[in-house]
């Protein structure tokens, strides 16, 4: 076998080599006969021409010399494609279609291949990845754990190289060119050994660099506190300077000096711009470490499941402890990471993929509109001699021209989605950020393109190339029999299509109604016009609540006298965001011994004029003025659902409740329930309190803080003159996460948006196409049907029922696709319930709509044919031939 | 002129092989040497020769060198691989056989049946 590849290889290599011996050695041969022939005493001219004839055709022998090297096969190919070629140059417009509609299907498909291989396929960038595995207690689902667990497994886990337990959490870091807000990883010192990535430059962190715990617990003292820089932020913040070792930053305040800088692309967890070491609790009090190990090897997911539960046992039984964790939960590292997407993209990679057949479909049958004007054309080669098989290689050969011609354009309207794309994925998708069309998405779109040359290819050439001789040849060439099976097969793939279109088309209608049903909840605050900006104060410099009500009273004399701003306000956990103290909790009635059971409720500071700024409506009573102060009686405003919870049909005003247990203050007023937590969410019930009277032991609560502005002209300006303000109190403090209220709305409802957009693209394309089947096949068949429809109007048939007649044609197609459409819908739907809110999936308007729209479009593209049809000259139609 | 017979299909490979095995040749020589071993009685079509040549040689069981013929022209010598010789008795043996079994079949005379 190899010796014939090579054979191969070399005689087409040294194909002129190959040529020219061949001639010299049927030469030799000839000259040698003549010379025998010579010697007999024949003329020399006479003899050469004898021995011509005697080697009989020469042409015909060094054929099939090259036959049994192979290398005919590379001259069919060059003739096939010199031919392929040929035939789409004459045909330019169906080749543009179906290059287009061909890149359009691989475009998608490779945009999702990209978006998957980035998510899930692609390893992650640690060494060996497959054996890191994140722990979770599995007690109540996959939730954090105690520090005590941890130890206990770093020290008793027979089955892990190394156990690490990090948490993160978003500081200020100040001490490169410019304050900056970034999350800060806060991990144990195995953190780095169990991944397996060094620093780049430096070292780790040394286990006496144990820092403080996240809720401000001094479990252990911090020695000498230590920072780790990524690279990213070393390079923006540092300039990429090696001597940054040694030097200290100011983390929330707190110095830290830096001894070491990761390498490029390494932000784990999330987009970490810093490490700093975590503290690790001696007590089972707040589970909030997530714990991430590194499994020997050859040890799979379910052996180190067994080895936990029977370690926990174990402990259990020597140290007997309520609250340890007594089930794990174990989630491959990369699972955990790409967690709910995975369902997403699969999802999506489903939708492409019909996207893709429905292209292939439409491709197939503009060939087999294109096939059947050609009969004559096949006739006439197969009478020349060329076998079924060898028209089928040639007509594939057209179509795989044509398929790559689609892939290089799909790898161009890849990279545009990628490139919008990658704008909009939502924030919650990891990994996603460095999607790209690599090397793998070239070799995906090569074999795609293969694919869906053979795909779209083998249906229309197989028939193609079966051409009866009479009737092909009787043919005029340019307007083809046709013939009943191939309508019959351009009308199933119609169905398809339209099947298929709908499927998608019914999904898209479901996302869409579910984001629409989202965003048009009332959100108890009007956000136009008014901006948001963030502002930490860190503990180091405002460690008493008198502190930081200075500093708020500053801030807000500072923007008060600004004449473009109608109101501004401050919050401690603003509506739909992430930012701030979120707390729910207690609340008790006045009157009553004990809190209100199964009464959460959201406890939030508010300053300045928080209500007005946000257009939070008042409903009765006042809402806090500057009277309010820290040495006025406390006071509350609840929200309606709370007053409503609390006291059903009687005013609430004057009444008292408390909070945490503190001393009962008054309720002075009512205002609107607002979306706190997510659009999803119900009305959750609140107590707003002023920012001054939060006692001294809770200001930890008043300690992230986000203004509101509610400009009555320039927003931007607004915000410069507060940024200005605040910079003048305190220039370490910087202002962040500027944004206009309705993006903070937006971000709340991105992934439903990104989901129904990008279903909508998909299946918008998937409709499109469909719609250009139908009106296809259509405008065919009355264009083969001409002279019977001449007839027909000849002999007195009113136009409208021509009209009618090639309609059904069409619409018998569409039904059918439709119902198909219908049922599989309703089987595949149901995979989008996770996605939907407050919709069905079996959503009955949707699957009324959609199917409505898609028949009427439909009946359009039929119509337009029909229309002309009738139009012309029943005399010319007659004469058509 | 003597009675030729046509080539059964197949035995243009044997008889090359054969010729071949009788020492290097070249393309006529090999048609020479078959005349001559058959004593003229198999008819091989001059051209017929080449491809069969080139697919004997493509299969491994023929090698060819240029080499200079007896009038000192450039000339194309083939001789046989070891596969060639091992396939030449392998083809001889199955020919004895189907000889020996054909020519006892034709003798046979009725009394036998």
């Amino acid at each position: 076998m190899l010796t014939r590849i090579i054979a191969f290889c070399r005689a087409a290599w040294r194909r002129a080599r190959f040529e020219a011996d061949m001639d010299d050695e049927m030469r030799f041969h000839m000259e040698c006969r003549a010379a025998v022939l010579a010697r007999g005493g024949v003329p020399p001219e006479e003899a050469e021409r004898r021995a011509r004839i005697e080697f009989g055709n020469a042409a015909v022998y060094r054929d099939r010399c090259r036959d049994s090297r192979r290398l005919t096969v590379l001259d069919d190919l060059r003739i096939d494609l010199r031919f392929a070629l040929r035939n789409i140059r004459k045909d330019a417009f169906l080749s543009t279609a179906i290059v287009a509609t061909l890149g359009v299907g691989i475009g998608a498909t490779t945009a999702m291949f990209s978006a998957v291989n980035a998510a899930l396929l692609r390893p992650l960038p640690f060494p060996d990845p497959g054996q890191l595995v994140m722990v979770y207690s599995g007690t109540d689902g996959p939730t954090p754990v105690f520090g005590p667990d941890y130890v206990e497994w770093r020290e008793n886990c027979r089955v892990c190289v190394d156990v690490a337990a990090l948490t993160q959490w978003p500081s200020t870091i100040a001490g490169g060119t410019a304050p900056e807000r970034e999350l800060i990883g806060r991990v144990t010192p195995s953190f780095f050994t169990t991944l397996g990535v060094s620093p780049m430059i430096g070292r780790g962190f040394l286990p006496d660099e144990m820092g403080r715990g996240p809720l401000g617990n001094t479990d252990q003292p911090v020695e000498k506190p230590a920072v780790i820089l990524a690279a990213s932020f070393w390079r923006r913040q540092f300039g990429g300077d090696p001597a940054v070792l040694g030097r200290t930053v100011r983390i929330d305040g707190e110095v830290a000096t830096v001894v070491g800088v990761m390498p490029d692309g390494f932000n784990f967890p999330d987009r970490a711009q810093a490490w700093m070491p975590a503290s690790v609790l001696s007590t089972r009090s707040n589970a909030y470490l997530h714990v991430v190990t590194r499994l020997r090897r050859g040890i799979s997911i379910s052996q180190a499941d067994a080895e936990f539960k029977t370690l926990l046992a174990r402990l259990q039984v020597q140290a007997p402890d309520e609250r340890r964790v007594t089930t794990v939960h174990l989630v491959p590292l990369q699972e955990d990471l790409v967690g709910d997407v995975r369902t997403s993209l699969v999802i999506f990679s489903a939708a492409v993929g019909l996207v893709l057949l429905i292209a292939c479909a439409n491709v197939a049958n503009l060939l087999l509109a294109q096939a059947a004007s050609r009969p004559r054309e096949i006739a006439i080669r197969t009478i020349l001699g060329a076998g079924r098989a060898r028209l089928v290689r040639q007509l594939l050969t057209e179509s795989l021209v044509l398929s790559i011609a689609g892939g290089i354009s799909g790898i161009i309207v890849a990279s545009a989605i990628l490139d919008v794309f990658r704008g909009m994925v939502p924030e919650a998708v990891p990994r996603l950020n460095a999607i790209a069309i690599d090397g793998w998405a070239l070799v995906f779109v090569a074999v795609l393109s293969l694919l869906t040359g053979l795909t779209f290819g083998l249906a229309p050439a197989w028939r193609t190339a079966a051409v009866n001789l009479h009737t092909g040849l009787k043919s005029a060439g340019a307007r083809g029999s046709g013939g009943s099976e191939s309508a019959r097969l351009r009308g199933l793939l119609v169905v398809t299509e339209v099947a298929l279109a709908l499927v998608l088309l019914m999904g898209a209608g479901l996302l869409l109604k579910s984001f629409v049903t989202l965003r048009t909840r009332p959100l108890g605050f009007t956000p136009d016009r008014v901006v948001i900006a963030n502002v930490t104060l860190p503990e180091a410099s405002y460690s008493t609540a008198a502190r930081l009500d200075t500093y708020f009273r500053e801030a807000f004399a500072g923007v008060q006298s600004d004449p473009d701003l109608e109101a501004a306000g401050l919050v401690s956990a603003l509506p739909l965001a992430r930012t701030g103290a979120r707390i729910r909790g207690d609340v008790t009635a006045e009157g009553e011994a004990t809190e209100r059971k199964g009464l959460m409720v959201h406890k939030i500071a508010v300053g300045g004029d928080y209500f007005r700024a946000m257009g939070i409506g008042l409903i009765r009573g006042r809402v806090f003025d500057v009277h309010d102060d820290a040495n006025a009686p406390g006071v509350f405003v609840i929200s309606q659902s709370l007053a409503d919870r609390l006291w059903r049909g009687q005013s609430p005003l004057g009444r008292h409740v408390a909070i945490w247990n503190g001393e009962m203050r008054e309720i002075v007023g009512i205002v609107a329930d607002v979306k706190q937590d997510g659009l999803r969410q119900g009305a959750v019930p609140a107590v707003y309190q002023p920012i001054e009277q939060v006692p001294d032991r809770r200001q930890w609560l008043v300690r992230d803080m986000t203004f509101v502005l509610r400009p009555s002209g320039s927003a931007a300006l607004a915000v410069q003159r507060l940024r200005t303000s605040l910079l003048r109190i305190d220039g370490n403090v910087p202002l962040y996460d500027v944004a206009p209220l309705r993006e903070v709305v937006a971000a709340d409802a991105a992934d439903p948006r990104f989901y129904a957009l990008l279903m909508g693209v998909f299946s918008l394309i998937a409709f499109a196409l469909s719609i250009a089947g139908i009106y296809g096949v259509v405008s065919y068949s009355v264009r083969q049907r001409t002279h019977e429809l001449g007839v027909r109007m000849a002999l007195g048939a009113p136009r409208s029922h021509v009209v009618r007649l090639v309609l059904r044609d069409g619409m018998v197609l569409v039904g059918i696709g439709a119902v198909l459409g219908l049922v599989a819908s309703y089987a595949a739907t149901r995979t989008l319930s996770s996605f939907l809110f407050r919709v069905g999936v079996t959503d009955p308007l949707t699957f009324v709509t959609v199917p409505a729209i898609l028949c009427l479009v439909a009946l359009v593209a039929c119509y337009v044919p029909a229309r002309r049809a009738t139009a012309t000259d029943p005399l010319s139609a007659l004469r058509y031939e | 002129m003597r009675e030729q017979a046509d080539l059964l299909p197949g035995t243009l490979d044997v008889l090359i092989l054969k010729a071949v095995s009788l020492g290097a040749l070249h393309g006529y020589g090999i048609l020479l040497r078959i005349e001559q071993i058959t004593r003229g009685a198999l008819l091989v079509e001059q051209g017929a020769l080449y491809p069969a040549l080139y697919r004997l040689e493509h299969q491994g069981l023929l090698t060819s060198e240029w080499g200079t013929s007896d009038n000192n022209r450039r000339a194309k010598f083939y001789t046989l691989t070891t596969a060639g010789a091992k396939r030449l008795r392998d083809e001889t043996d199955s020919w004895k056989r189907l000889a020996s079994a054909m020519s006892s079949a034709l003798k046979a005379r009725p009394e036998q049946a």
